[in-house]
Order: C-alpha cells, then sequence, then structure tokens
C-alpha cells in the first residue's frame, strides 16, 4: 500500500512536469492551472505517503535521507505554491515538479524497510534540525531554479521585466532560506553536544554545511553591501545549491562520517 | 601602506569577501586533509574574520542602532569565534574506562591523566538490543542470473516472487556479535543444512518449498544458504547492524555526598561544570563502559553566539521582507538592512 503511494506519487509529479512543460510551448494560462492542478494533487499524494510513513515507523519521517527526500519533495512544491503559484508561466513550475519526482524517484533506491531508531536520533531536536533544513533546501532549490533560468536569459533580455523578477525572486527565496539553515546548522550543533559531547568535530557532513552557508553569506554580503544583481549573485545562488546538494546526498556516499543515515 | 591604510584594508568589504573565500577553501581542504582545523593557518584565517567584523563596527558599517538585525549576527559570530578560541585553548575532554563496581577519578586527555574534584563509580552497566523491525533477504535464482531483494517481518510467511519458496523468519539471536569465532550456546537444538558450523548466528530462517521445510540459522559472517539439492535457488540474509541502546548507572561520591545517575546517548550529567557521557563499552563481554568526561569553557560563549545569531538573521528576514521592491534597481533597498 505504502510504497504503491510512493509509486503514484512520482508518476503525478512527472505528469504534473509534462503539463507544465506543455504549457510552456502553448503559452496559455490554464494550462499552467491544469499543471498547478496535477502538481497539487501530488502534494495530496506526498503528505499521504509521508503520513503511512509516521503510521509505519511510529516516528517523525525525519530519521533517514529515504524520508528527507520524500519531506524534501513536499517542501519544495509547498514552497512553490506559497511563493510563486502566481507568477508562473510553467517554466518554474516545470523544475519544481522535476525536482520533487527527481526526489521519490531517486528515494525509491534507498532502503525502505523499516528500523528501530538509533539513540542518537532519539531527541527532541531532531525535529528542529531536520525540519528547518528541509525548509532551508527546499527554499534554496526554488533559488536555485530562479538563478539558473536567469542565468539562460540571453544578454538582450537581461534587464526585460521576466529577467528582474527572476533576479528578486532568487534574492527573496534565499534570504527565507538563511535563518532556516542557520536554525539547522545551530540546532544541529546543540544537538551534537548532547549526544557525542562536542558541539563541532569536522565531520563532513557539517563541514560541508558550513561551506554551504558560507557561500549564501557571501551571496547576501554581496547584494546587500556590493548592490550585487545580475549575472554573478545568481553563479553564486547555482554553485550555493551544488553544494547543499553535496551536503545533503553526496557526503553520505562520497566522505566517511557521523551523518550517514541511510 | 602606513598603519591605518593596513587597519582600512583588514577593515573593508572585499577584505571580507577574501577572508570568506579563504573559509571555504579551507573547509573544503579540511574535508580530505582534516588536520587544516588544527593548524595554525586555519586560526588565523578565522582570526582575520575576528578582526574584519570588529573593524567594520568601529568603522560603523556593523554595530548602528538602526541595523539591529546586523548587531545582533555579526555580535552572534565574534561571539562564536570566542567560544571556539576557548574550546581550542581551555576545552579538557577526554575517556574514562571503567569497569563495573570499580571506583575512579581521573580520566585521560591527550594520553595524560586530569585528576577529577569527586570519584565516579560504574554501579552497572546495562545493553538493550532491538529486534529487528523488518529483516533483508536478497535470492538468487542462478540459472536465470536475476536477484530479487525483499524484506519481511518475524513469524510471517513471505511468499517468493516467482518461485514456489516460502521463507520465514522464526527468530531472532539477540546476542550475536559479528564476527565471533566461539560456537554459539542454544537452549534448544537446531538443525542446521550446511555442515559448516554457524559461529555468529543471527536469525533463524525457515525455507519451505514443494512441503519441504528447513530450518536454518543465518550467520552473519556467512549470509548465504540455499536448499540442500537445490543450487538454483540461493538466499542471502542482508545484514543490517542491529539497534542497540546502552547505559551506565554511576554513582559519583563528592566529599561524603553521593549522587547516582544513569547516563546513556542523548542523556549525559552534568556535574560541577564537567559533562560525562556515554561513550562506548565492552563488546566482547559487556563488562566496562567507555565515559567521555570534560569541561568546555566555551560552551556557554557558543550556545549565547548561536541565540544572537538566529535572532539577527530572524530579524533580518522579517525587515527585509517588508523591505525589497519589486524592482531592486532601487537603492532604497540596501538602507533596510
Amino acid at each position: 500500500m505504502y510504497l504503491t503511494v510512493l509509486k503514484i506519487t512520482a508518476f503525478i509529479y512527472l505528469g504534473a512536469f509534462v503539463c507544465f512543460l506543455a504549457a510552456v510551448f502553448l503559452r496559455k494560462k490554464t494550462a499552467v492551472f491544469f499543471a498547478q492542478g496535477m502538481g497539487g494533487l501530488g502534494l495530496l499524494c506526498n503528505t499521504y505517503v509521508l503520513f503511512l510513513r509516521w503510521r509505519q515507523t511510529g516516528n517523525l519521517p525525519f530519521t533517514n535521507i529515504y524520508e528527507a527526500l520524500i519531506l524534501f519533495a513536499l517542501i519544495t512544491f509547498v514552497l512553490y505554491g506559497i511563493a510563486w503559484r502566481k507568477n508562473d508561466t510553467g517554466i518554474s513550475g516545470a523544475c519544481v515538479a522535476l525536482i520533487a519526482f527527481v526526489s521519490i524517484w531517486y528515494a525509491s533506491f534507498f532502503d525502505t524497510s523499516v528500523k528501530h531508531l538509533m539513540p542518537a536520533l532519539r531527541c527532541k531536536w531532531i525535529f528542529v534540525h531536520v525540519s528547518s533544513y528541509m525548509i532551508g533546501y527546499a527554499s534554496l532549490a526554488l533559488s536555485f531554479i530562479a538563478s539558473g533560468i536567469y542565468l539562460c536569459v540571453p544578454s538582450k533580455n537581461i534587464r526585460s521585466e521576466f529577467a528582474v523578477t527572476l533576479d528578486n525572486a532568487a534574492y527573496k527565496l534565499i534570504m527565507l532560506a538563511m535563518p532556516f539553515i542557520t536554525v539547522g546548522l545551530t540546532t544541529g550543533s546543540v544537538w551534537a553536544y548532547i549526544a557525542w559531547g562536542r558541539y563541532w568535530g569536522w565531520d563532513p557532513k557539517e563541514t560541508c554545511s558550513l561551506i554551504s552557508w558560507f557561500i549564501y553569506v557571501i551571496y547576501i554580503h554581496g547584494r546587500v553591501l556590493r548592490g550585487w544583481k545580475g549575472r554573478i549573485p545568481a553563479v553564486v545562488a547555482v554553485a550555493g545549491f551544488f553544494a547543499v546538494i553535496f551536503t545533503f546526498i553526496g557526503v553520505t556516499f562520497f566522505l566517511k562520517g557521523l551523518h550517514s543515515y541511510r | 601602506m602606513n598603519f591605518y591604510s593596513i587597519v582600512r584594508l583588514c577593515g573593508s568589504v572585499r577584505a571580507g569577501f577574501y577572508v570568506f573565500s579563504l573559509i571555504i577553501l579551507a573547509l573544503i581542504a579540511g574535508l580530505f586533509f582534516p588536520d587544516v582545523f588544527n593548524s595554525s593557518l586555519f586560526y588565523i584565517i578565522l582570526f582575520f574574520l575576528f578582526l574584519n567584523i570588529v573593524l567594520c563596527a568601529f568603522k560603523g558599517g556593523v554595530f548602528t542602532p538602526r541595523k539591529l538585525a546586523s548587531v545582533f549576527s555579526h555580535s552572534g559570530v565574534l561571539i562564536i569565534l570566542v567560544g571556539s578560541f576557548l574550546t581550542a585553548t581551555g576545552s579538557k575532554t577526554g575517556t574514562m574506562k571503567i569497569a563495573k563496581g570499580e571506583t575512579k577519578n581521573r580520566y585521560y586527555f591527550n594520553g595524560t591523566a586530569e585528576k577529577l574534584p569527586f570519584e565516579i563509580t560504574l554501579s552497572d552497566f546495562e545493553i538493550d538490543w532491538y529486534r529487528p523491525a523488518q529483516y533483508r533477504f536478497t535470492v538468487f535464482l542462478t540459472k536465470e542470473r536475476m536477484k530479487q531483494t525483499f524484506t519481511t517481518e518475524e513469524k510471517k510467511e513471505y511468499s517468493v516472487k516467482g518461485i514456489p519458496y516460502t521463507i520465514t523468519v522464526l527468530d531472532y539471536n539477540p546476542d550475536f556479535v559479528p564476527g565471533n569465532r566461539q560456537p554459539p550456546v542454544f537452549s534448544s537444538a537446531v538443525p542446521s543444512m550446511s555442515a559448516q558450523p554457524v559461529f555468529d548466528p543471527a536469525v533463524l530462517v525457515r525455507v519451505s518449498s514443494q512441503g519441504k521445510v528447513y530450518d536454518q540459522w543465518v550467520s552473519v559472517s556467512n549470509p548465504r544458504f540455499n536448499l540442500p539439492g537445490d543450487n538454483s535457488v540461493e538466499f542471502m540474509y542482508v545484514w543490517n547492524a542491529p539497534v542497540k541502546e546502552f547505559r551506565s548507572s554511576i554513582s559519583i561520591a563528592d566529599k561524603g555526598v553521593t549522587r547516582n545517575a544513569i547516563i546513556k546517548v542523548n542523556s549525559p550529567l552534568r556535574y560541577k561544570g564537567y559533562m560525562i557521557y556515554q561513550a562506548s563499552y565492552d563488546p566482547s563481554y559487556f563488562q566496562w563502559a567507555g565515559l567521555t568526561i570534560g569541561r568546555d569553557p566555551g560552551v556557554g560563549w557558543i550556545l549565547g553566539g548561536f541565540i544572537l545569531l538566529n535572532a539577527g538573521i530572524a530579524i533580518g528576514l522579517y525587515r527585509r521582507a517588508r523591505c525589497i521592491p519589486a524592482d531592486t534597481k532601487s537603492r532604497e533597498s540596501l538602507e533596510c538592512i
């Protein structure tokens, strides 16, 4: 039942992606609405999947990378719905649907079996740490989309309303993400102090999360103090999201550490 | 270049960007060469970050009353840096290996014994092993060169797809030790399909096929098994490290006063500025516990810095959300920091 709903969710997101692409080519607002409706259906299924997982394991579904990816897909689509739904021409919706689909599809490669929660994860800090990181990462994923599309805009149209909107959207989304990834970073540190006796141990995941944080610190200082806009902040935002992806997924596979909760 | 121009340079936004970039490069290097984080070069870079923020503050770029978010967040970073320095220079966190019934007042930090102002007695050490909620197996169909992985629950018969086999997990040995070379002692005789003795049994499995029933303890070091006379189907138990929870019951004797406590993961004991953590245990006979003990003068600073940093960034988000205009060409947005 649970895995079936998960597969259905992935296919609905894939369908939403196709519909968004069709909307881009048709250039009709109704097509975008239809695609958004399909994405909304995917969102409902995604929520149900997490609810089923919660019931299956008895823990909040935040405890391994498999559950985190499903949560990430959900939050990304929710943020899209809140922040971007009205101004979308279909391109960003397509990117969001693709990210949600890839997250769930990729999650299906991980071990889905139910395991007892290891003692280190039985802590109230897990809720704040993981959920704030997931909200932050989802927001950064959207900023990555906005910056990525911005970088694809031809130079002659770089001052168009569309390009400026993308630039502003990326900025706002990074500003939204920053408090969440800071809360995630600091609560993780507090939790490490309670569980392991040190608040910072230069574990690869900790180091990578600090690298991501500093990249976005550069972005914000560049925009605020140097008046950056246009291609430079877009490149920094894209680089920042690659660092986030490596922190979230890459570290688990390429570097050994204490955060390998597969 | 005179002193003031050096100070001006160190307190510039441009220098701040250089410092951020250097920190990122050092962090990337540290992923592959962890000694970087203990090098003096890394401390110098962090010192320059501290210096840059302080000089920017004096220049009026950071600490102005109107810029509350900036004041909070940058103060937070400064306090965190101070806390990190205190941890690096003053923290003495080490380990104590203590056997059941033993009393100790020394722990080891960097190879030297540190005396505690109290005594610790390990009254008891307990470990709970959790039975897996699900068991994973891979079945290999050697003729077809196919394999499939499935999960099943204890005492539930699972029908393997595509072949007339069922598999049931009958029992789980909670005391098995991976790699153990001592023959296990079972309360009841268990039939074994293979002639090889099973040294580290983890799971008792029942395989049924066309009326035949076979029971087999599956070993962690030798997880593959098949039915006698049928080499076309082979099973493999996919072992996952069992979840265990260990805890130490300790007594602290301090000037005639005794305090009892249970310490476990996520539940350390704080006593007289010392934090006492459950860290490790005797993996063979469960007769001793490894404790991490220490005091860190930087922790309070770090936690205070975290609070300020988060408060500053949260205030910044709130104010910026109200200030970012639709068109960032307006320089007014920069006044809303």
